[in-house]
């Protein structure tokens, strides 16, 4: 009788697993499961082993406990400073898109977008040719005699902020504008009507209840900023080091693979605390309930009025658009001789840049030609792209409709979101650089890393579609005869086929810019646009200079082709 | 009825996405097909001297080497091996990269590591010793592996260039040693490389270590940043931007450099000049010597090809093929210098010199030291 | 007194009020008495100061306070959907004001309990206001207005969004609470029963004007034009020319009818419209009466409060409306002789 009892209870516990074996669902779980396990579990234990031996044993070489108090330090100090610099510009900005109809304000609400997707090299570009020694403002700067020697705009805190402002500033007029617009706009004028002036009316009564969102939006910008890497790493120079970037040199220039570890494991903790932190803010942000305000946005009617949304347009178009332009206008000017050429070059308009891409030479940087690295990336985007859908496609379907066990499986499967894509790099050198994995010089390598950086990103976006079609609406389908076939057919193959096609260039875009896991693993014989622009920007010389000028805009124009496609499918 | 009529409107409210989905799909496409087009260019691809594809070298070098098209070209046509340069980063980034893949090495030949990496590339064992024939000719003090897994390719020398015109305009005395640079009326007229990114930077910190030793040379930089010393982050920053001597004309008469700068400026001066613009300083360490190594690296499946590109270094047409390329000087004795590096960029007479061991086992500590000195 | 004087403003090109001029005294609940978009909510927003009018003044006890910021005008605003703050509680909403004016806590808590006790929502203090019922909000609202002793109350549609049966009740109390604080009030509605309920005096505005103003009796006794009785609901209102001066009477498609000339001159063979009311007739189920009567069918019969009423389909297939208080059988043929009708002339 017992042992019936036992077996009885055996299986009852086993039923999900027996359950899912039935109708194949583990089967769908393989591949992906699979996947994640070898290319970031694996190399993480790699990573975790060495920084605990580091920790405990070996000790951390050159590298002391107070460098990484220092580091850790100002990885916090930049990222709250960007964050408040953030909200200070990005509130006005959302206060003038909530209440105000100007001209062009379609246009430029989906432009505001674009800085967000760009690769961190292509803003460093940007940034470069707008600020640095030969940047524009420089140059007018000299034009104007007002300073003999360049300005050194870069190479500072001041960079780093300006650049993050930039980056991040969408995300605060998005979350921030769309709560506003919601905000009931009798609340703000009932509580003048009871003596509040304008500015008191803000504090208690907008300011509350703008909080969940404007809380949410911090939050999310302040992961950003303390996970930024390229930015610090190319506009703030030597003198400035984060989490991230301290593991870059350590990896690959201080040589220290215990400190650089330790220094993963601290990232990895903070930057999951943080996710977790920025998730709930979200959730509850978008359950505040707000009312929607009957008032619509409308034109500016007084003087000041006009006068101050004049002034807030004019700064976030400055902000946006210069360092877009200016690598685009850079690339297309010389505007002094090239440096080490010893013949005189004619300033002004050129397409030689373009050009040089096309030719190989030894004296450049690289033996590819750079448009041989155009070629790579895009080759190296598309598989990606593909990993991604067929690694994201089975776990979307299987998270839609989840079961116990997929819901315990799910966070397994997105923690790469909260990793760096240094730290990804880093493992994947450790474990894969040395048999029987040497994959290190297997053109799929690069892929697979960028689609693990690209896979929780793909199962966000599908898992919603894909739940899709609510139920009642197949039970009306199934009651007017159509089958199951036709019914998927009709109406989930194209919400899904959309969906899979958003997903599709996410992929695409996040591999076209990706940078940080690159510039560890990418094989020297094949290298990608990225990590060529970076390439070009430490060398400066009039061609090199150029040229990262005009590989920045080609990717720049790529990355908005790819976003296009996004937004295109998720707008219909 | 009505159930019915709101499937299909829903149904139908989808399908024009589909048209979307139809013409997003074909912009990408587009998109892949038209870049595909552009760089599958064939011109700019180097045509191949040998269709034979085991015959390809993969050479691992950092991103200064440089070597004339023709001296390679020759090179390959002899031989019949294809040469496949990897330029990799600087020469640390590229050491550190050979080290981590040791086991499955990325190329068959390493060049760039100097001294002040030898000791850790050879700690890791990434090299194959070979006595290549060619190192008879090969002064002794160049060759600081006696095992031969890190033969030498060309040295020089990290000096302080000064502004000749500068100088005598004001008729200020030129600084003789390195404690001149800390005097008052210098202030400011000093620009160096930031070490922890520039090679010559870290050579010049390497003289201060060498002239005060590990434990006094934090006082001299204090001194250094104290009489508003002007750092740079790259060579090329340094010399043609703050350089008063170089085309930039910039405020410093005073740069850490090469000793061979004052030579390009007499061969590129335009119009000729008979007497040179610049000069090296050269007092008690004041100058830091550098070696540039190459080696094979260890598991290379083409060891025979390797020891032929090693030989080709070491060989005359290379080596003499070096200064103007790289800006360096050959080890090879009997190697042709041209007139105006005889000329113009002396040999220093009492260079720094800090063994390798040394440096490899205090880098990152040196670095940090002056890190927290010196910036921000 | 509140006074507004020729205040014209527009919106984005359309004009919306046009030369509006309006007073309000002390002690007096003023009604403003529209159709939805005839601009009575911007008409208050500008004597609010929330927004500014493109020409004319509004003035204070004499003063112009054309340019003094809402926040300094010492009025109350209750809003049409309430606008109470969703991150305060009932206690918190109704200090707001008070806090604004830095009164000293204790004072603050007295008024508090006061305000709420004069709404009939004692305890409510530490409620959410997303508990609250619709009437509740409504309650909070008025007392949060008038905790701070405004001199000038406003409200904007405040029953709008409630049931009949509360709008009854709330009617009673919110004429209670006005009358009882001897301070000038303007109410803005769209609903003819809840001005007429509330208002002392009340301003009909259409199309960006005031067409009349007058206490509810004036109005309904004498409306102003043809628009105003029809807006009014007053009754069945038909085209006619005037037959005869002494006695007035009226000569329509549907009969002659003796008429009074109190709101326009009477002259003879002039246009116009006769207003029948349907109260106050007598029925002939005879049919005998042929002189001033509507002879017709009864279409439909409703018992409407104490009475019925009744659509009535002439032989012309014209349908007209009359009260009774007796009901009838539909289909029945009988007499209707209306009460003396009011002439409005063009």
């Amino acid at each position: 009788m017992e042992r019936d009892d036992v077996a009885v209870a055996g299986m009852e516990i086993l039923r999900p697993l027996r359950n899912s074996f039935r109708d194949g669902r583990t089967l769908l779980w393989i591949l992906p499961a699979a996947f994640v396990a070898v290319f970031f579990y694996i190399p993480l234990a790699a990573i975790l082993r060495m920084g605990a031996d580091a920790a405990l044993r070996a000790g951390l070489g050159a590298f002391s406990a107070h460098s990484i108090l220092n580091v850790v330090g100002f990885t916090f100090f930049q990222a709250i400073l960007s964050t408040l610099l953030t909200v200070a510009v990005g509130l006005p900005g959302a206060y003038v898109f909530a209440r105000y109809k100007f001209p062009f304000k379609r246009l430029l609400r989906a432009l505001w977008i674009v800085p967000f997707i760009l690769p961190t090299v292509v803003v460093a570009a940007g940034f470069e040719s707008l600020l640095g020694p030969n940047g524009w403002v420089n140059l007018a700067l000299r034009g104007a005699g007002l300073a003999a020697q360049p300005f050194p705009f870069l190479h500072s805190l001041g960079a780093i902020l300006l650049a993050h402002v930039f980056y991040n500033t969408s995300i605060v007029l998005r979350l921030v504008g769309s709560a506003w617009e919601r905000l009931d706009p009798n609340l703000p004028d009932a509580a003048r009507m009871l003596g509040a002036n304008p500015w008191r009316a803000f504090r208690r009564v907008t300011l509350p209840l703008l909080m969940p969102s404007l809380l949410a939006a911090a939050a999310l910008v302040f992961l950003f900023d303390f996970t930024s890497f390229g930015v610090i790493l190319i506009l703030g120079g030597p003198a400035f080091s984060t989490l991230e970037v301290e593991i870059y040199i350590q990896a690959l220039q201080a040589f220290n693979l215990p400190a650089a570890s330790l220094l993963s494991l601290l990232q990895i903790g903070t930057t999951l605390i943080l996710v977790v932190i920025s998730s709930r803010l979200s959730e509850r942000a978008e359950a505040a309930t707000l009312r929607v305000g009957f008032r619509t946005a409308r034109k500016p009617r007084s003087a000041a009025e006009r006068f101050s949304v004049a002034v807030v347009l004019s700064v976030l178009a400055a902000l946006f658009f210069l360092p877009l332009i200016s690598p685009i206008a850079s690339s297309l000017v010389r505007t002094e001789p090239a440096r080490g050429e010893r013949t005189a070059v004619q300033a002004g308009f050129t397409l030689a840049y373009y050009q040089e891409l096309f030719v190989n030479r030894k004296q450049s940087a690289f033996f590819a030609t750079p448009i041989e690295t155009a070629r790579n990336s895009l080759l190296v985007a598309t598989a990606t792209m593909l990993i991604a859908l067929a690694l994201g496609i089975p776990a979307s379907i299987l998270l839609s409709r989840p079961r116990r066990l997929d819901r315990l499986v799910e966070p397994f499967l997105l923690l790469p979101l909260g990793t760096s894509a240094v730290t990804l790099g880093l493992g994947m050198l450790l474990v894969f650089s040395r048999p029987p994995l040497a994959l290190i010089r297997s053109p799929l390598l690069l892929p697979i890393a960028h689609s693990l950086v690209a896979l929780p990103f793909v199962v966000r976006g599908l898992k919603p579609a894909l739940a899709g079609i609510p139920a009642r609406l197949r039970q009306a389908a199934a009651t007017l005869g159509a089958s199951p076939l036709r019914v998927w057919r009709e109406v989930d193959f194209p919400i899904a086929a959309r969906a899979v096609l958003s997903a599709a260039a996410f992929a695409f875009a996040i591999s076209l810019g990706e940078f940080g896991a690159t510039t560890i693993i990418v094989r020297p014989e094949f290298p990608t646009m990225p990590v060529a622009i970076y390439s070009f920007l430490s060398q400066p010389g009039g061609l090199n200079y150029g040229q990262a000028m005009a590989m920045a805009t080609l990717l720049m124009l790529l990355c908005v082709a790819a976003v296009t496609v996004i937004e295109r499918t998720r707008e219909s | 009825m009505h159930s019915y009529a709101f499937f299909r409107g829903f149904v139908r409210a989808r399908r024009a996405g589909v048209k979307t989905v139809a013409r997003a799909t074909g912009l990408l496409v587009l998109l892949l097909f038209i870049v595909g087009c552009l760089t599958l260019n064939p011109q700019t691809k180097r045509t191949p001297l040998n269709t034979q594809t085991n015959r390809t070298l993969a050479v691992m070098t950092h991103d200064s080497f440089a070597v004339s098209e023709s001296v390679l070209n020759a090179f390959e046509q002899s031989t019949g091996i294809q040469v496949d340069v990897l330029k990799s980063g600087d020469a640390g980034v590229a050491l550190n990269k050979a080290i981590l893949t040791k086991q499955a090495p990325l190329a068959d030949v390493l060049y760039g590591v100097d001294n002040t990496f030898l000791t850790r590339a050879l700690q890791e064992n990434i090299y194959e010793p070979y006595n290549s024939p060619a190192l008879a000719s090969i002064p002794s003090e160049y060759r600081l592996d006696p095992q031969n897994r890190a033969l030498p390719v060309d040295y020089g020398y990290v000096c302080i260039n000064y502004d000749i015109a500068w100088f005598s305009a004001r008729s200020l005395a030129v600084p003789q040693t390195l404690e001149d640079l800390v005097h008052p009326e210098y202030k400011g007229l000093l620009a160096v490389e930031n070490p922890m990114t520039s090679s010559p930077g870290f050579a010049f910190l390497l003289s201060t270590v060498t002239h005060f030793g590990p434990n006094g040379f934090v006082d001299y930089w204090k001194s250094l940043k104290a009489n508003q010393v002007a750092i740079a982050d790259g060579w090329e920053t340094a010399y043609y931007t703050d350089f008063s001597g170089a085309s930039g004309k910039g405020p410093q008469p005073l740069v850490v450099s090469y000793s061979t700068s004052p030579a390009y400026e007499m061969i590129y001066a335009d119009p000729p000049r008979s007497d040179p613009p610049t000069a090296s300083l050269d007092g008690p360490d004041t100058c830091f010597r550098q070696i540039e190594f190459v080696g094979i690296l260890a598991g290379t499946p083409n060891r025979a090809l390797a020891e032929k590109f090693v030989d080709f270094m070491l060989d005359s047409s290379f080596q003499e093929d070096i200064p103007l390329q790289m800006g360096m000087f050959p080890v090879k004795t009997q190697a042709k210098v041209p007139e105006a590096f005889v000329q113009y960029a002396p040999i220093p007479s009492r260079p720094a010199i800090l063994a390798p061991e040394e440096i490899t086992a205090h880098r990152e500590e040196w670095l940090n030291l002056w890190k927290e000195t010196m910036l921000p | 007194m509140l006074e507004l004087r020729d205040i014209w403003k527009s919106y984005e090109g359309k004009p919306l009020l046009e030369g509006v001029s309006l007073r309000v005294e002390g002690g007096e609940t003023v009604c403003l008495l529209g159709p939805s978009g005839s601009g009575k909510s911007t008409l208050l927003r500008i004597a609010a100061g929330l927004e500014a009018p493109d020409r004319g003044q509004v003035l204070w006890n004499g003063r112009e306070i054309t340019r003094t910021p809402a926040h300094r005008r010492g009025f109350g605003l209750m809003f049409q959907d309430y606008a109470l703050f969703p991150h305060l509680n009932v206690a918190e909403n109704v200090a707001f004001g008070l806090r604004m004016q830095s009164l000293p806590e204790r004072e603050v808590h007295a008024a508090v309990r006061d305000a709420l006790a004069r709404v009939n929502l004692g305890g409510y203090e530490r409620r959410r206001v997303a508990e609250l019922s619709g009437g509740e909000q409504q309650r909070v609202a008025l007392a949060r207005a008038l905790a701070p002793r405004p001199s000038l109350i406003m409200l904007d549609e405040p029953l709008g969004a409630l049931d009949r049966a509360l709008r009854e009740e709330l009617i009673g109390e919110i004429r209670r609470v006005l009358h009882s604080m001897q301070i000038p009030s303007v109410y803005v509605t769209h609903d003819q029963e809840e001005a007429f309920a509330v208002a002392t005096r009340v301003a009909v505005l259409h199309a960006g004007r005031i067409l009349q103003t007058g206490s509810p009796e004036d109005l309904i006794a004498r409306p102003g034009s043809i628009w105003i009785a029809r807006f009014l609901g007053l009754g069945n209102i038909l085209p006619g020319r005037v037959r005869r001066i002494h006695p007035l009477r009226i000569a329509t498609s549907l009969g002659e009818f003796p008429a009074d000339d109190t709101v326009s001159p009477s002259v003879k063979e002039s246009e116009g419209w006769i207003l029948l009311r349907p109260g106050g007739g007598a029925f002939d189920r005879q049919r005998k009466v042929t002189t001033n009567g509507i002879r017709g069918v009864v279409r439909e019969c409703v018992r409407r409060g104490d009475g019925y009423r009744i659509l009535l389909e002439s032989a012309a297939r014209q349908e007209v409306v009359c009260s009774s208080p007796e009901p009838f059988r539909e289909g029945e043929e009988l007499v209707w002789i209306p009460a003396k009708g009011v002439w409005i002339g063009m």
